[in-house]
C-alpha cells in the first residue's frame, strides 16, 4: 500500500517535468532572434491569434491552453506528498524552506512572463522581452529547483548543497531541452510527413528514455521520503484514509484522462 | 492553561510573521479564486441562453468573459500553487496533521482543478473546432470543476472551524496524536454545508455585481455618445448580470442567516465575539456598529435592536445568548472581528438592495434605471461585495483565534519556528501585490483594445 502511495506520488512529478520541458523549450525558442522558419529544424506553419506570423504566435496555441494544465501537474504532487506522507512535512519544512520559497518565486516569474506574453496586449518591445527573459528564466529556474530539491532528498546532506548537486541539475536541463526540442520537430512538422514521423519516434525515445532516468532515481529513494530522516513508512497517512484515496484516484483519472485527451486532440496540428 | 496555550503565549510573536503572510496570499488569492468560481457560472449561463434563445449577444459576452476568466485562472493557479507551498512550509505542524485526518478534500480538490483547467481549454478552444451543441456541453464541467474545487477547499476550512471525525490525544512531549480517524465524517463536518453554500454564493454573486458594475460604468461613460446597437448589448449584459446578482443576494441572505444560527449554536466564541456579546444575555440585542472594548468587556456606541440577536439566532425573543465572559480570555479571538462581521452584513443587505432597486426600475419602464445614481450604485455594489467576501472571511479565520483547528491545535504551535521566514513575510506580499497589479492592468489594457463591435 504504501509503495503504490509512493509511485502515485511521484507519476504527477514526473509529468509535470515533461510538460514543464516542453514549456521550457518553447521559452527558449521564444528568444530565438529570427523567425522560425529560419531556424534549421523549420517547416513551421505559423497560425494563431497572438502575434500572427511571429515566433510567438506559433507556439501560443500550444502552450497557452495546456500551461493550466501543466500547472495542476504540480499541484497534484504537492497535495500527494502532503496527503499520502503528512508526517513528512515538519522535516522537508525544516530542511528545504528556503529552496521550497525560492521554487515559489522562481514560479511566480514564469507566471509574470506567461502573463506579459501570452494576455498581456499590445505591449512595446521592452515589456515583450521582458515578458521572454521571465518566462525562460522562470521556466528554467523552477525546473532546475525542483530537480535540485529531488536530488537534495536523496543526497543526505540535510538543508546544505549536495556535492554533484549542480551537475545533476544542469543534467536535468539538458534532459529537457531534448524533450523540447524532439517535441517541437513533431509538433511543427508538415502533417504525415516523414519529417513528422521521424519527430515523433525521436520524441518517444527520449521520453522513455527520461522515464527510465526518473524512475531509477525514484527506485534509489525508496523506502525514505528524505534521506535519511524520513521513512516512507514512517510518514504515511491513516489506511482508512489511504484506501479512499485510492478509490477515489481511479475515479478521478477516470473522469480526467479522458477530458485531457479532448483537450490534446483539439490542440492537434497533425 | 494548557500546555499548547503556555506555546501560544510563548511564541505568538513568531507566528505574528506567519499569520501576516499566510494572511496577505490568502487575502489576494481568495480575489483570483472567487472570480475562478463565479465567471464559469456567468458564461454557462449567458452560453446556454444564447444557444437556445438563438441570441448573438448573449454568445458575445460568454465570448468576451472567456478572457478574464483565462486570465484570472492562470493568476489564480499561480498563487494557488504558492498557497499549497506555503502551508506546508508555514504551518508544518497543521499540515502534518491535517494530512492525517483531512487530506480528503485536498486530493479530491487536485481532480476538480484538472477539470476546471482542462475544460477551460476546451471551451476556449472550442470556439471554432466544436459543434455548437458540444462546446455548450463544455461549460458544464467548467462549472462543476470551479465550484467543487471551492466546494472541497471549503471542506478543510469548515474542519479547523469545527472539527469531527477524530480523537485528539497528546502525548508527553505535547504531540498530537490523532486516533479513530474518520475520513468522511471529518470531510463532512457539521460546519460544512453552511460554509459552503454561503461561501459559493457569495462567489457567484460578487462576480455577477462587478460584470454588472463593469456594464454599468461603460453605459455611464458612452451616455451621450453610445451607439444605440451597443447601447442595446450592454443593457442587456447589465440586465443579465443584474438579475444573477439579485437572485445570489437572496441566497447571501438566507445562507447568511442559516450561517449566523449555526454559529450561535455551534462556534459560540466566535458568535459572540461577532456579535459583541460579553455577558450572558436573554433578550439579547443586535448591536449594528460600536467599538467591542477590550478593558472593560463591553460595548461602546453602536445602535442596538431589542430582542433582534436572540430572534434571529434561536428564533425566540427570550432565548439567551452566551457572552465571551463564559470562555478563558486567553480562548478570546480579536474583537475586530466585530468590525468585519458587520461591514459583511451592512454590505450583505445593500447589495441586496441596489440590484432590487435597479430591476424594479427597469421593469417599471423607468427612466432612472440608467441614471447616474443608479449606475453609480451599482458601480459600488460591486467593489463592496468584494469588500464584504474579506470581511467574511476575516471573520472565519480570526475569530476562530487562538485556534487552527477549533480546540485541537493552536496557530502558534502549528508555525514553523524557523526565523527565515521572516523574510517571506515581506517578499511574498510585494509578489502578490505586483501580481495583482499585472492582472489587473492587463484586463484593463485588454478591455481598451477591444471594445465592443456595433
Amino acid at each position: 500500500m504504501i509503495i503504490e502511495a509512493f509511485i502515485i506520488t511521484v507519476i504527477p512529478l514526473f509529468v509535470y517535468l515533461i510538460f514543464a520541458s516542453i514549456e521550457a523549450g518553447a521559452s527558449l525558442f521564444l528568444l530565438w532572434p529570427r523567425p522560425l522558419e529560419h531556424f534549421s529544424w523549420g517547416d513551421f506553419k505559423v497560425q494563431g491569434t497572438v502575434g500572427k506570423g511571429s515566433v510567438l504566435g506559433a507556439f501560443a496555441p500550444y502552450i497557452s491552453p495546456l500551461w493550466e494544465v501543466t500547472n495542476v501537474f504540480l499541484v497534484t504532487f504537492v497535495v500527494c506528498v502532503f496527503t499520502f506522507f503528512p508526517k513528512a512535512v515538519p522535516v522537508i519544512a525544516h530542511q528545504f524552506l528556503t529552496l521550497i520559497f525560492i521554487i515559489a518565486v522562481a514560479f511566480a516569474v514564469r507566471i509574470v512572463g506567461t502573463l506579459l506574453l501570452f494576455y498581456a496586449e499590445g505591449l512595446g518591445r521592452g515589456a515583450i522581452a521582458l515578458g521572454k527573459w521571465c518566462f525562460f528564466i522562470g521556466s528554467f529556474a523552477t525546473l532546475g529547483l525542483l530537480g535540485l530539491l529531488c536530488f537534495e532528498t536523496l543526497s543526505g546532506v540535510g538543508s546544505g548543497i549536495a556535492q554533484g548537486a549542480w551537475s545533476f541539475v544542469v543534467a536535468l536541463w539538458l534532459m529537457s531541452l531534448a524533450i523540447a526540442f524532439t517535441f517541437f520537430r513533431w509538433y511543427f512538422a508538415k502533417p504525415k510527413s516523414w519529417r513528422a514521423l521521424g519527430g515523433l519516434v525521436l520524441f518517444l525515445i527520449t521520453l522513455v528514455f527520461f522515464k527510465w532516468v526518473f524512475f531509477t532515481f525514484v527506485a534509489a529513494l525508496w523506502p525514505y521520503i528524505v534521506y535519511p530522516s524520513v521513512l516512507a513508512t514512517a510518514a504515511f497517512t491513516s489506511p482508512a484514509l489511504a484506501g479512499i484515496m485510492f478509490g477515489s484516484l481511479i475515479i478521478g483519472l477516470i473522469l480526467v484522462v479522458p477530458a485531457l485527451v479532448i483537450l490534446l486532440y483539439l490542440m492537434r496540428r497533425h | 492553561m494548557s500546555p499548547a496555550l503556555a506555546v501560544a503565549t510563548s511564541t505568538t510573536a513568531q507566528a505574528m510573521y506567519g499569520r501576516v503572510l499566510m494572511g496577505d496570499s490568502l487575502g489576494f488569492h481568495i480575489i483570483f479564486a472567487l472570480f475562478g468560481v463565479g465567471i464559469p457560472l456567468l458564461i454557462a449561463l449567458a452560453h446556454a441562453i444564447a444557444y437556445f434563445k438563438k441570441d448573438n449577444d448573449f454568445l458575445l459576452m460568454a465570448r468576451r468573459w472567456s478572457f478574464p476568466l483565462g486570465l484570472l485562472f492562470v493568476t489564480g493557479a499561480a498563487s494557488g500553487i504558492i498557497i499549497s507551498l506555503q502551508l506546508n512550509l508555514v504551518w508544518p505542524a497543521f499540515m502534518s496533521f491535517a494530512g492525517q485526518v483531512i487530506s480528503l478534500p485536498f486530493f479530491f480538490e487536485t481532480f476538480a482543478f484538472f477539470i476546471e483547467a482542462i475544460f477551460l481549454g476546451i471551451y476556449i478552444y472550442g470556439w471554432d473546432k466544436l459543434s455548437k451543441g458540444a462546446h455548450l456541453l463544455a461549460t458544464l464541467p467548467l462549472v462543476i470543476g470551479s465550484t467543487a474545487s471551492a466546494f472541497f477547499i471549503t471542506s478543510a476550512n469548515a474542519f479547523m472551524n469545527d472539527p469531527s471525525g477524530v480523537t485528539v490525544t497528546r502525548d508527553a512531549s505535547g504531540t498530537l496524536i490523532a486516533s479513530a480517524i474518520h475520513p468522511w465524517q471529518a470531510m463532512f463536518g457539521p460546519a460544512l454545508f453552511h460554509e459552503a453554500v454561503h461561501s459559493i454564493i457569495s462567489y457567484y454573486l460578487t462576480t455577477a455585481l462587478v460584470f454588472a458594475g463593469i456594464y454599468a460604468w461603460h453605459l455611464w461613460k458612452m451616455k451621450r455618445t453610445m451607439h444605440a446597437t451597443r447601447e442595446r448589448y450592454i443593457k442587456k449584459a447589465l440586465m443579465f448580470t443584474g438579475i444573477v446578482g439579485f437572485i445570489m443576494a437572496i441566497g447571501i441572505i438566507i445562507s447568511g442567516d442559516d450561517s449566523g444560527k449555526y454559529l450561535a449554536s455551534n462556534q459560540p466564541i466566535k458568535f459572540a465575539a461577532a456579535e459583541g456579546i460579553f455577558h450572558d444575555t436573554t433578550h439579547a440585542p443586535l448591536i449594528i456598529g460600536g467599538h467591542a472594548d477590550d478593558a472593560d468587556d463591553r460595548m461602546q456606541g453602536g445602535i442596538e435592536v431589542p430582542d433582534a440577536l436572540s430572534e434571529l439566532s434561536y428564533g425566540r425573543a427570550d432565548a439567551s445568548v452566551k457572552g465571551l465572559e463564559d470562555y478563558d480570555h486567553s480562548l478570546w479571538p480579536p474583537l475586530y472581528v466585530h468590525d468585519a462581521f458587520d461591514t459583511m452584513v451592512v454590505i450583505g443587505f445593500l447589495i441586496f438592495g441596489i440590484p432590487c432597486v435597479f430591476l424594479i426600475l427597469v421593469w417599471l419602464r423607468k427612466r432612472s434605471a440608467y441614471s447616474s445614481v443608479m449606475l453609480w450604485a451599482i458601480m459600488i455594489s460591486g467593489a463592496l461585495a468584494i469588500v464584504a467576501v474579506e470581511c467574511g472571511w476575516i471573520l472565519t479565520e480570526v475569530g476562530r483565534q487562538p485556534y487552527i483547528i477549533k480546540g485541537i491545535m493552536t496557530t502558534a504551535e502549528a508555525f514553523n519556528p524557523d526565523p527565515s521566514l521572516n523574510v517571506f513575510a515581506y517578499l511574498f506580499p510585494s509578489a502578490y501585490l505586483a501580481l495583482f497589479v499585472l492582472t489587473i492592468w492587463i484586463l484593463v489594457r485588454h478591455v481598451r483594445r477591444n471594445p465592443l463591435p456595433l
